[in-house]
């Protein structure tokens, strides 16, 4: 079942062309990687397909209906109910607890306190990161930060999770951890896509694409 | 869902909050403060205008033989009569009694500051500044009471038990209302009663003139007309004397007349003629304006609409550098929220609703101040500035919530 299909996208920034005709397809259960050179176009392609930046030209279609550009309100809605975005930098509130930052989407979402609390310590049990539910960001290590924005990515009961480097400001230990807390969530149905310069992501990826001059090439 | 995103704004960078309302409350009140002196000073030219344009002085024309040869003649005083009342029905203009005569009073009543001889060529001897004055004097200066009332219209005869007076801002610590004195007017005796006390800087125009009635006492323009029957005894000879001074004195007070002022002393020289008097002439009063800073009036209110603009404009640009500082800040909070099911729209309405509040807030506080101060507020003018300042301090939030680059931030880079 297609959750994300992209036909033809196109996106230049100024005179650069960064996205060329681009088309790609990500369904239920994938498990996919992005490789690329630095500038290749990569977190633009993923900002796209998480809806936090619009195309040039082309068709976004999630669940095979065509999400129209200009339909702010709509696309607010699939990030907060459908996908989860995780990037390199954590992308944490520092003023607010870990309880808080995880809960973020459902506050948006008005769930009332009770259901809020449960969901927020079941997803940091099976995380691992219960004990820190009353400490702030800066208290946590770059691992446990990134299990934080998991968390809050998997709060939400996403399709789809999309992670720009992950784990690239992780040591090769936590790295691990990180890479097979994605593949249990992949067993359990979330379709995940990591864009990352790390080969052994790309190794237990099932997919593999190659990003070079605003086009994909499939390697696996 | 804005809520959730103002109760961030607001607790994240709650010192910028405070800068911000800080800033709004004193632009408010140095707009208020300024078109506080803008009002008055409006208020003051347009009342000096008023007490100055189409104001004439009339002067009646007695001098040397023919003034003797008047004044010798008790019966003229029904001529007087005949002009008064000519004055009083014309359509042409509005006539204004102001006969200044000295009020004396025994035992030098008021304190020597009020005695008009005082400090001058004598010994204080009781005598003060007085007015007799009728409704259009009071109407024309806008005079009003800061304590008792003005003179009604059975307070004019003259056989009432006491003669009411009003008196100057300045009596007040020095008599009260109800007080009784007993006075000399035009050499006759009266037993007078303080009916009331005028209201601090009134005045009045002179000719040459603008006067404080501070420490002037005003009495009612009397009228006479029940002692015209009775023709030949001693009394009626003493009380026409003094009924020619009090109407000698009334005939010579001002009019007010939009008419030109040749044609007006055409009116006055026929009914002098008439009348078989010299002529009486009408002059015209000086202009005033309040000056300030080497200002005149319309000049100095140019100048005070321009301040407030300046002081707004600078104002709200101060406001707008605040705002973007904080937006700047919370940027990437912002992208944090918007990755995680917010739009730039919504978060743009709350701080939107974030200005809305602080603003208002800062109106609360500075009317309370203003009012505090200046016991008035300009309310139109300060809505009108409340809207105007939500408006335009939202403008620079929208650019920089359109400008706001997520993807870059998210990574770090900004
Ligand atoms: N908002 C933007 N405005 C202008 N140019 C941009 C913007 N975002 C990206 N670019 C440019 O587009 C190109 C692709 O950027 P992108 O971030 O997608 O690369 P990337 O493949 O993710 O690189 P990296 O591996 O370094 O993260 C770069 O040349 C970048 O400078
Ligand atoms: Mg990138």
């Amino acid at each position: 079942m297609t959750i994300i299909k992209l036909k033809n996208i196109s996106k230049k920034f100024k005179e650069r062309v960064v996205l060329n005709n681009l088309s790609i397809e990500i369904s239920k259960g994938d498990m996919i990687c992005i490789m690329g050179r630095s500038g290749a176009g990569k977190s633009t392609l993923l900002n796209i397909l998480g809806l936090l930046d619009t195309a040039d030209s082309g068709v976004y279609e999630y669940n095979n209906k065509e999400i129209d550009s200009g339909n702010e309100s709509l696309k607010a809605k699939l990030r907060r109910d459908k996908i989860g975005f995780v990037v390199q930098t954590y992308a944490l509130i520092n003023q607010k607890k870990v309880f808080d930052n995880i809960a973020l989407p459902l506050y948006f979402k008005r769930k009332n306190k009770r259901e809020i609390k449960q969901l927020v310590e079941s997803i940091s049990r099976k995380i691992g990161i219960f004990e820190l539910l009353n400490k702030y960001p800066y208290e946590l290590s770059g691992g446990e930060c990134q299990r934080v924005a998991i968390a809050r990515a998997l709060i939400r009961e996403p399709d789809i999770i999309l992670a720009d480097e992950p784990t690239g400001a992780l040591d090769e230990e936590t790295e691990k951890e990180i890479l097979t807390l994605f593949e249990k969530l992949n067993k359990q149905g979330v379709a995940i896509l990591i864009v990352t310069h790390n080969q052994m992501i790309a190794d237990v990826c099932k997919t593999v694409y190659l990003m070079s001059e605003g086009k994909i090439a499939q390697l696996k | 869902m804005i809520l959730h995103i103002l109760e961030k704004s607001l607790n994240v960078k709650r010192n910028r909050s405070y800068i911000l309302l800080f800033q709004f409350v004193i632009t408010l009140i140095l707009v208020i403060t300024v078109l506080n002196i803008y009002i008055s000073v409006e208020k003051s030219v347009d009342h000096l205008e008023n007490v100055t344009k189409g104001l004439y002085k009339v002067n009646d024309n007695f001098v040397g033989d023919s003034e003797r040869q008047f004044f010798s003649q008790t019966d003229n005083v029904n001529i007087l009569k005949k002009l008064y009342s000519w004055q009083l029905s014309r359509d042409e203009f509005t006539y204004i009694v102001v006969g200044s005569q000295y009020f004396h009073a025994e035992n030098n009543y008021f304190p020597n500051k009020f005695d008009i001889f005082y400090g001058s060529r004598h010994d204080p001897v009781g005598s003060y500044e007085s007015l007799q004055v009728n409704n259009a004097f009071i109407e024309h200066f806008k005079l009003t009471v800061d304590e008792g009332r003005l003179f009604k219209e059975e307070d004019y005869h003259i056989d009432n038990e006491f003669l009411p007076i009003i008196m100057g801002y300045e009596y007040i610590p020095y008599s009260d209302i109800g007080d009784k004195i007993t006075v000399y007017y035009l050499g006759k005796s009266f037993e007078s009663k303080i009916i009331g006390f005028l209201s601090e800087n009134s005045f009045y125009n002179d000719t040459y003139n603008i006067k404080s009635l501070n420490k002037y006492i005003l009495m009612p323009a009397l009228k006479t007309t029940n002692v015209d029957s009775n023709t030949n005894t001693i009394i009626d000879w003493e009380q026409k004397k003094f009924e020619l001074k009090l109407y000698l004195d009334k005939c010579s007070g001002f009019l007010y007349s939009e008419f030109p002022s040749t044609y007006l002393q055409n009116m006055f020289t026929e009914k002098s003629y008439e009348l078989d008097i010299v002529p009486y002439a009408l002059e015209m009063h000086a202009a005033f304006y309040p000056t300030m800073w080497g200002l005149e009036g319309k000049h100095f209110e140019k100048l005070l609409f321009i301040l407030t603009i300046i002081i707004f404009a600078s104002s709200i640009f101060c406001i707008s550098l605040n705002m973007a500082a904080k937006i700047k800040v919370l940027k990437r909070y912002y992208s944090i929220y918007i990755m995680n099911g917010t739009s730039s729209k919504v978060i743009y309405l709350s701080i939107l609703l974030e200005i809305l509040i602080i603003n208002f807030l800062a109106l609360l506080i500075a009317s309370m101040i203003g009012w505090i101060l200046y016991g008035k507020l300009p309310l139109m003018p300060l809505s009108l500035i409340y809207v105007i300042t939500c408006v335009v301090s939202g403008i620079y939030p929208f650019f920089m919530m359109n400008k706001i680059n997520i993807s870059r931030i998210l990574r770090g880079d900004d």
